[in-house]
């Protein structure tokens, strides 16, 4: 068995860029949703695979970067957060929980983004869509991913994950 | 503050986003509240109520939105002489310099960065408050 690949030094995969996306999460999840959450230590994968039952994923352009970015949740997890932020309690990934992690992952970009984009980067406005289930990436996807796995109460677990396009 | 049958509309994309808010204001006391999905399905709400003699006394709106986005819904309002004071937050993940500046610009009331709390989101409508009490009244 091979070791696990290390971090690329693509531009998207930079130190700056992960802390951002992580402190994004921490923010939005620790201010909309009363949950503190722990993260995992980043590591690539070569191949894509969705890790969670539900995705929210932004298109990430910062010419001449471009990826995307996943963030996804187990169920269990997903209506554990909903709860947290809204006080309503449902055993689905209904619309409105699919609503809600659209609007969770638009908190996280659109925070992460200011911080990068004051440190040089150009990141643009994007609108996330989600998706349950399967969830494939673009043709011109790279394959390697960063993953970086958070944790919070409950043993629960979500992931983000960062792909490149060419 | 502003008094609690102050009618509101809450604009986003989001339904999630406009249930916080909507849960915000309930918690301090304001009820007329009503909603819209887009900046393009904001505008005629916002001029039919003036016309049936039920304007809107504050509206609170989000940046990024597909058809029109919360700053071109300002632009409207500020354009048209019905709604040139007509209180108006813009509630986004946007906090960049040149947005703010922007915003401040097209004459926006406040600005929230998202994420955001409670506590927040009423000291911004305190702010807008304060600001329009402390404006001469026009002749």
């Amino acid at each position: 068995m091979g070791a696990a690949p290390k971090l690329e030094p693509h531009p998207l995969f930079e130190k700056k860029t992960i802390e951002a996306f992580i402190k994004g999460i921490q923010e939005t999840l620790g201010t909309m949703a009363n949950t503190i959450v722990q993260h995992g230590k980043p590591h690539i994968e070569n191949h894509f695979e969705m890790k969670g039952d539900v995705a929210a994923i932004v298109g990430l352009v910062a010419p001449p970067l471009k990826g995307s970015l996943i963030i996804s949740f187990s169920k269990p997890g997903i209506l554990q957060i909903y709860n947290n932020m809204l006080g309503e309690s449902v055993e689905d990934i209904t619309s409105d929980v699919k609503d809600a992690i659209g609007e969770i992952a638009n908190m996280v970009y659109g925070s992460s983004k200011t911080l990068l984009n004051q440190d040089g980067y150009n990141f643009q406005m994007a609108l996330p869509t989600v998706v349950l289930g399967e969830y494939f990436p673009a043709k011109d996807h790279q394959g390697v991913t960063l993953v970086v796995p958070f944790t919070f109460k409950e043993n629960q677990s979500f992931y983000v994950q960062m792909t490149v396009n060419t | 503050m502003f008094p609690p049958d102050t009618k509101f509309l809450v604009i986003d994309d989001f339904a999630t986003m406009r249930k916080i808010i909507k849960k915000v204001l309930s918690e301090l006391g304001y009820t007329n509240i009503q909603e819209a999905d887009d900046g393009a399905t904001a505008w005629p709400i916002i001029q039919d109520a003036h016309s049936k003699n039920e304007p809107f006394g504050f509206v609170i709106s989000d940046w990024n939105m597909p058809q029109m986005q919360g700053i071109d819904l300002l632009k409207h309002c500020r354009a048209d002489a019905r709604f040139k004071s007509l209180p108006f937050m813009l509630v986004t993940a946007e906090s960049e310099q040149k947005q703010i500046l922007e915003a401040a610009k097209a004459g926006v009331s406040n600005y929230v960065v998202k994420p955001f709390n409670s506590v927040t989101l009423k000291q911004k409508l305190e702010q807008v408050y304060a600001k329009i009490s402390s404006q001469p009244k026009a002749a």
